[in-house]
């Protein structure tokens, strides 16, 4: 009786460990895409977060200019005065194990531009009274190109390549 | 013969095509950062003066991606909002980055006294950064973070409970 009762027992006691375990050890965050390379005026994206633990995540967004150095350093800044950016939200909260979308429309003056949005995932399950909690930051990267991009880069002229199929 | 010409009038109607139609296909697999925290929340018994005050566990960061050539490197980075006060009892007594360690993959012990892209001055470590070539743009990588709080330069911290938030930060640039 006792050993039918252990093993009955057995099973739901392994699920709800498995289930604590992945809860406390088990933390993805994803962001995808990482860079969008958008053409238009004003240029629409999208973004999207996943939460792949089992607790409700808060995540906050931030827009930042960056610029890359001649060594591939790269240094973010408050974002620049001419780009506009409309996000869907700033902030928001994923439910576990479920994927969130942001919209975004973006305009500046002139092209090529680019910001970062990065996301701040916070409100991690186990938070500690004592000691040190660790949160996470993913990039998101929109470069905003011309719209007439196929130019000569490197000719003193400035004359456009032409791209028109020859005729007979 | 009346029967004869009609099923030949019926059987080139059948012959009749009509004309080729298209349907446009376009599949998209984005580019994508996964970053996986093996805890969220580090514990330390503090010993007064002792330069080995190891945390409860390490956190272990696992990152997976799948990107595009136009990324040419992903970073992992450590920091805090500030050097000053990376720890804090919250009436202004401090630990700063400068006496918090991190030991990434069994590496040396390191303490977050490096200028990062975010984060406070002097308040951060790179704790790793990956080419990607031709060969890597799908991958993963491991770091296993130990740390570390040396209360040496601080002799006289008053006791009580220190609290802080460290920050992990991909970049793909």
């Amino acid at each position: 009786m006792k050993t039918s009762f252990l093993r009955t027992a057995r099973r739901p006691l392994a699920s709800a460990l498995w289930v604590f375990v992945l809860g406390t050890a088990v933390s993805a965050q994803t962001v995808r895409p990482v860079i969008n390379e958008l053409i238009g005026d004003p240029v629409k994206g999208r973004v999207e977060y996943v939460n792949d633990s089992l607790t409700p995540l808060n995540v906050v967004l931030e827009a930042k200019s960056f610029t890359v150095s001649e060594t591939g350093e790269v240094s973010y800044r408050l974002l620049d005065s001419d780009i506009h950016i409309k996000l869907s939200t700033t902030s928001f909260r994923i439910q576990p194990q479920q994927t969130y979308y942001v919209f975004y429309e973006a305009t500046a003056p002139h092209t090529p531009a680019w910001f970062v949005i990065y996301a701040n995932f916070t409100g991690f399950a186990f938070r500690t009274a004592q000691g040190m909690n660790v949160r996470l930051q993913l990039p998101h990267t929109v470069y905003l190109l011309p719209k007439h991009s196929l130019r000569s880069l490197n000719s003193t002229s400035s004359a456009p390549i032409s791209m028109r199929p020859r005729t007979r | 013969m009346f029967l004869v010409m009609v099923f030949a009038a019926a059987a080139q109607a059948q012959v009749l095509n009509s004309g080729a139609s298209t349907i446009s296909l376009n599949a998209v697999l984005n580019d994508s950062i996964t970053v996986s925290l093996s805890s969220n929340a580090v514990n330390f018994t503090l010993t007064q003066a002792s330069g080995s005050n190891p945390g409860s566990t390490s956190v272990t960061a696992t990152t997976t991606w799948l990107l595009r050539p136009n990324v040419g490197s992903l970073k992992l980075y450590a920091f805090f909002a500030s050097s000053a006060s990376a720890l804090t009892d919250g009436t202004g007594n401090n630990i700063p980055s400068s006496d918090f360690q991190i030991s990434n993959n069994g590496g040396a012990f390191n303490a977050l006294t490096n200028t990062v892209p975010f984060g406070g001055a002097n308040a951060g470590l790179q704790l790793s950064s990956t080419t990607i070539l031709g060969n890597n743009r799908k991958g993963t990588r491991t770091d296993v973070m130990n740390f570390n709080i040396n209360l040496v330069p601080l002799p006289n911290l008053p006791a009580g409970t220190y609290t802080g938030t460290l920050t992990i930060q991909a970049q793909a640039i």
